[in-house]
């Protein structure tokens, strides 16, 4: 069984780690920037859901749609999470390097690498009710 | 008598204590530095983890051939610190982390289980470790809502106040302001956190499957059996068809390297653009050549034709195709060769001939594919194998020295701007040449600028970005 009907859940897990993994880098280069834009950081949240779902929408839900009916969870995750932890890396990477290493740059590319790959897990991770029925 | 259970959790802790202490080495090799000393460090710090990690694997004579060219590299950016010798120590170290995955594996399948052990290994583990029942059940009573409710909440109603005290209270914003976590380095501890992160993933080697497991059920050897058969005929017609192809290619490279050796004959009388452009068509020449070659012969080879007997004519005209094209790979060697000796080395150059070595390797590796009725895969991965070494040997070569020193003492003309802008490598041979000989007083003085600033960085390195030329200066 698949677990289509988490998506929304899962957009909204991964936005949210997108929002800590970024924030918390910002505010590890310079503490009072946070505090100077306290408001706006929470306003911040629906630009960066709003990324992110499109990211994911992009680099996971595509592959994964066109393949649902046709394999379950953990078999798409086993066929498909490599090649795209790699191509993703390998993009991530390739943008931080062209940018010659800039920190916002570094920054963003780090926030878009984690949150896409524990974005593959939290949407492939079988169901406990799956498993007991399994 | 300690269970099961009590045994894991020891040595879970021990693990991670000893992968805490080597992401504080990482941090302490890398943060904020340049590459030196600490690449060949970081090379021996890995090895000993993978080998203190899984003992088993690196015992096989493999696996010690490919920690030695990891080593290798790593003194090379010690000694040298160039791309090639950086990317080759890149890719050897993902070759490492690659057999420690699947020490069956060939170095292609390597190359890719290393990138991925590398980068997310983690996730990967976390992923099984989520989808085993019990541990699903557990994870299944933590309640993100409540904990975003807890956090997140109180997070988001504190820094609204801050900044409302702030406008209302200057002193309270002066607080505020002063207030100062630089004494905890978050840089340092998020960077120590990716060392912990990398060296997690290289000590928990994880293969994508079904790609290791496939690869691994392919042998190397052509079997009659696995072969689509064919009747008698159809395949005395292809034979037929095979003999006619190659009488005709291995005429028409006779043609060609017949009047090819009375071009060279002439070389001496060449100019230098006519010479360049000699070079440059013989290479295009020979890389569509030797690629249609292999495609051919693996074509006429794929089949069934391989084992039957009447095939000695069709072996033979391809063992001479094979030797004519080796023939025109020396014929375009001894040209290049010429280029060299008239014009200097320059990096191009030095890659015709390292193009060449490849190309002759694989005309090699097709003969004994043939001979010994091998199929795709062996080419594939002993070529890939051969590439690997001939790239970790070339990256050990001090290459800007050796077109430096050729250059200066033996080339009929110096091209001095190139020179200059090599990497520092051939710094103190350029010096050395100045302070010898009379130059352009513009290239003078920007030889004297590469120097001094190349003696200024030596001076300026810290222990962790140490150079072999570090002991050079005083």
């Amino acid at each position: 069984m698949n677990s289509q009907n988490n998506i929304p859940r899962v957009l909204l897990k991964s936005s949210f780690l997108a929002f800590c993994i970024f924030w918390l880098q910002i505010a590890f280069e310079d503490f009072n920037t946070i505090i100077d834009i306290g408001f706006y950081i929470i306003l911040s949240f629906v630009l960066i859901f709003i990324i992110c779902s499109l990211t994911i929408f992009v680099c996971i839900l595509i592959v994964y749609y066109i393949v649902r009916d046709n394999l379950n969870d953990r078999q798409i995750f086993k066929k498909f999470f490599p090649y795209s932890a790699i191509l993703i890396f390998t993009f991530c990477a390739y943008c931080i390097v062209f940018s010659n290493f800039k920190t916002y740059v570094c920054i963003f590319f780090i926030t878009v690498f984690f949150t896409l790959m524990q974005s593959w897990v939290w949407l492939c991770k079988t169901n406990s009710n799956d498993l007991v029925k399994t | 008598m300690e269970t099961n259970h009590q045994q894991h959790n020891k040595s879970g802790k021990f693990s991670t204590i000893f992968l805490m202490i080597a992401a504080v080495l990482f941090s302490l090799l890398f943060y904020q530095k340049n590459i030196g000393l600490n690449y060949l460090l970081f090379s021996i710090l890995t090895a000993i983890i993978l080998a203190l990690n899984n003992s088993k694997t690196f015992h096989k004579k493999q696996t010690i051939y490919v920690i030695i060219c990891y080593l290798l590299t790593g003194f090379a950016v010690f000694l040298y610190k160039y791309n090639l010798s950086i990317i080759a120590n890149i890719l050897a170290f993902f070759t490492l982390v690659g057999r420690f995955s699947n020490h069956k594996s060939p170095i292609y399948i390597n190359w890719i289980n290393g990138i991925y052990t590398t980068i997310v290994a983690a996730f990967t583990l976390h992923f099984e470790k989520l989808n085993t029942e019990t541990d699903n059940l557990k994870k299944q009573h933590i309640n993100y809502v409540y904990w975003l409710k807890i956090i997140g909440i109180p997070m988001v109603i504190v820094l609204v106040f801050i900044n409302l005290y702030r406008t209302g209270n200057p002193k309270f914003n002066e607080l505020i302001t002063n207030i100062d976590f630089s004494f905890i380095n978050f840089q340092w501890l998020v960077f120590t956190g990716l060392g912990y992160y990398l060296f997690y993933n290289i000590t928990h080697p994880v293969a994508i499957e079904p790609l290791t497991s496939i690869d691994l059920l392919i042998k190397n050897d052509l079997h009659k059996d696995d072969l689509i058969e064919k009747n008698t005929q159809e395949l005395t017609n292809e034979i037929q068809l095979g003999v006619i192809v190659l009488i005709s290619l291995n005429i028409l490279i006779l043609l060609f390297l017949g009047t090819d050796i009375v071009y060279l004959s002439e070389i001496h009388q060449m100019t230098a653009p006519q010479l360049s452009q000699q070079v440059h068509t013989g290479v295009n020449a020979l890389i569509i050549s030797n690629l249609l070659a292999i495609a051919i012969i693996l074509y006429f080879f794929r089949s069934s034709i391989n084992f039957i007997k009447g095939n000695k004519n069709l072996k033979n005209l391809t063992f001479i195709w094979i030797f004519l094209n080796l023939i025109m790979i020396l014929i375009t060697a001894v040209k290049n060769t010429e280029y060299l000796f008239s014009f200097g080395l320059t990096y191009k150059r030095i890659g015709v001939l390292f193009f060449l070595l490849l190309t002759a390797i694989g005309l090699i590796t097709t003969f004994f594919k043939v001979t010994k009725k091998k199929n795709l895969w062996y080419l594939f991965r002993k070529n890939t194998q051969i590439a690997f070494t001939v790239l970790i040997i070339s990256s050990t070569i001090n290459w800007d020295k050796i077109v430096t020193y050729y250059n200066i003492n033996y080339a009929e003309q110096l091209d001095l701007h190139y020179l200059i802008n090599l990497s520092n490598n051939n710094t103190f041979l350029l010096k050395a040449y100045v302070e010898q000989n009379k130059i352009e007083s513009m290239k003078e003085i920007k030889i004297n600028i590469k120097h001094r600033d190349y003696i200024n960085d030596l001076q300026n390195n810290d222990w962790q970005e140490m150079l072999f030329d570090n002991f050079k200066i005083k």
